[in-house]
């Protein structure tokens, strides 16, 4: 490119106005930008433009406000060095309440202008959009899409300019109105303003007082945050993940110390036999026994199972015999179960001591006519392992209550907005 | 991009193009609104100072488009009721030229589409009505009733006879920009795109007291 050399030109600033309603000085900030600037000391508004400099409009002093962030103050956002240049009060009022939140207005000679709102200590750093979202819907209700992103609508309402401060480059009215529509995806928020027939798209992003506080360099506190605001973060989306997360990996290693136990605490076989009883002629058999087996350690609630494979064998009794005292310990009936190829009983034993000990067999009174085979089996069950289940639901607590959490915290969010449940 | 040198029929001072295609020009000393026919040059007026205005570009301000690089090299001033703007007329290094609206610093660069405008009425026209340019959906935002105020550099055409204006414009959802032009009885489109001022990668640019 072999365009002429020029040497920059400088523009230089305004000169200050003086208030034609009360003779205060009015600095002037926007360059030639500026269209309407508004005198501190008696609030006259004033049409910068041309050097007769009428005055617009005049805010009640009643009204008046105090920015916090003072005019002239300079901020960088994304390394673009911004100055409060004005601000303004706007208000909505809803069911006789008024809501009154702060615009800041923002200008860089070069990046254009941007805005700062300010509503219950809940920041957004706004600026005009390049395209016109398009409509849709979404869950039934309103929405807008910008870029990739769906936002959803939040709420319609008019908002009215109860002060202003400063300077603008458009021409400002007191008790000018605006109807506007909110859509959120936070962090983001889109804003469509209709004022005297202009349509006017705007995205703002969500951003912490103290970092607002750092962007302008302002010692001190940033006003105290109230409520939560439309598009502010959830905090709990993440939390909820991690907590998932962390529910997941423990889940995983309980399954382990699961897997481990029950190879420990495998059951053990202590006896299988089969055993034939066999009636002598018009006589009852008698009791018969299973081989013994030995308990090396004190042992609770043995399983003994005895399955008849004909279901004509005769019902039996069974009992556990310690063979070096004879003494005869009951067994409980547990489960009785029967199938064409058999029935099946199964006992559990009360606690036993070391021993040798077998199986004892009685045919029931009135069953002892016919023989039959009975497969016996002695053994321990391997040991519930119910605590370890009740662990993973005590650990289910913490991910279930941030979920629960969450979805409160999208509830408040949402019930200040048209589709709250509440006022 | 060349320089023709001519002389300028008001004071006979040198005058340099830095668009070759250049149809009207201004005499940087004399003053002298001259437009070009083929070899000749006409004086037809003498151009007003425009009024001050607190645009970073100027003539002279390079910057880029699409990765190519475009020289500033005149400018239409416009106003209207809430304020005024400037379309600056860039020429790119491959002789193709366009055009850099800037107005209260939200920045646009659009081309000429010739033959490409709808014939529509533009009292039929309202804010809302879509229209599909080159397959992309572009919905009207605005209306704007301009008043040419002036210019300065060099154009691609005659600003003689102008006065009041309508231009409609119109966006798509993804920054998208067209503008129809009925400064004449055919309207004119052109077809662009609203980006950031630091894409622009702008040199050259005026300074600012204070910044």
């Amino acid at each position: 490119m072999s365009g002429p050399v020029v040497e920059p030109a400088v523009v230089k600033g305004a000169k200050p106005i003086t208030c034609p309603n009360c003779g205060g000085t009015v600095e002037l900030r926007g360059f030639a930008h500026t269209r309407t600037a508004v005198c501190i000391q008696c609030l006259s508004v004033i049409d910068a433009t041309s050097p007769e400099l009428q005055i617009l409009a005049r805010f009640d002093e009643q009204m008046r406000a105090r920015p916090v962030l003072p005019l002239g103050t300079r901020g960088k956002f994304g390394e673009v060095p911004y100055e409060v240049i004005g601000f303004q009060v706007r208000t909505t009022w809803s069911d006789g309440l008024a809501y009154s939140w702060h615009e800041y207005l923002l200008f860089n000679p070069y990046a254009g202008f941007r805005y700062l709102t300010l509503y219950n200590g809940h920041w957004n750093f706004v600026r005009a959009l390049a395209g016109v979202p398009r409509y849709t819907i979404e869950a039934g209700r309103k929405a807008a899409v910008s870029g990739t992103v769906t936002y959803r609508h939040y709420q319609h309402a008019t908002a009215t300019t109860t002060f202003v401060m400063g300077e603008f480059p458009w021409a400002v009215q007191a008790g000018e109105q605006v109807e506007f529509d909110d859509f959120i995806a936070p962090p983001r928020v889109l804003s469509r303003e209709v004022s005297a027939g202009e349509i006017n798209w705007s995205g703002g992003d969500y951003i912490a007082g103290v970092d607002v506080w750092k962007a302008f360099g302002l010692a001190g506190e940033p006003p105290r945050v109230d409520g939560i605001s439309p598009n502010q973060p959830s905090p709990y989306p993440q939390k909820v993940r991690h907590l998932w997360g962390d529910f997941l990996k423990l889940a995983v290693v309980w399954l382990g110390v699961l897997l481990l136990f029950n190879v420990i605490s495998t059951g053990r076989q202590f006896l299988s036999e089969t055993v034939r009883m066999t009636p002598a002629e018009g006589v009852a058999a008698p009791a018969a026994f299973t081989g013994s087996f030995d308990v090396k350690d004190t042992e609770s609630a043995l399983t003994v199972e005895v399955k008849a494979t004909d279901s004509d064998a005769p019902a039996l009794q069974a009992s556990l015999v310690d063979r070096s005292t004879s003494r005869t310990v009951p067994l409980g009936l547990v489960e009785q179960g029967q199938k064409s190829s058999g029935w099946r009983d199964e006992y559990r034993s009360g606690k036993l001591a070391p021993g040798t000990w077998a199986v004892r067999l009685e045919p029931e009174v009135n069953e002892e006519k016919r023989p039959g085979a009975y497969e016996i089996k002695v053994r321990r069950e391997a040991k519930g392992a119910g605590w370890v289940w009740f662990a993973l639901i005590l650990l289910l607590i913490p991910p279930i209550v941030a979920t629960l959490q969450a979805s409160g915290f999208e509830s408040r969010r949402w019930s200040e907005s048209d589709y709250g449940g509440g006022s | 991009m060349t320089q023709r040198a001519a002389e300028c029929p008001g004071c006979g001072a040198p005058l340099r193009f830095a668009w070759s295609s250049a149809v009207q020009t201004a005499c940087p000393y004399c003053h002298a609104i001259i437009v070009r026919h083929d070899l000749d040059l006409e004086r037809v007026g003498e151009v007003a100072d425009l009024p001050p205005d607190a645009s970073p570009i100027q003539i002279g301000t390079e910057g880029q488009f699409d990765s190519k690089g475009f020289l500033v090299v005149g400018r239409i001033r416009y106003a209207w009721a809430q304020g005024n703007w400037n379309e600056w007329h860039i020429a790119f290094n491959d002789g193709t030229n366009g055009w850099l609206a800037d107005a209260q610093l939200t920045y646009a660069v659009s081309f000429l589409r010739p033959n490409e405008a709808p014939a529509v009425d533009p009292n039929a026209l309202r804010a809302g009505q879509v229209f599909n340019f080159e397959n992309r959906s572009y919905v009207l935002t605005t209306l704007t009733t301009a008043s040419y105020v002036g210019f300065e550099g060099e154009l691609p055409f005659t600003t003689a006879g102008r006065q009041d204006m309508l231009f409609a414009d119109l966006r798509t959802e993804d920054a998208h920009f067209a503008t129809l032009d009925f400064s004449d009885p055919q309207p004119v489109l052109y077809l662009g795109r609203e980006l950031p001022y630091e894409e622009l990668k702008l040199k050259n640019v005026r300074l600012f007291e204070g910044w």
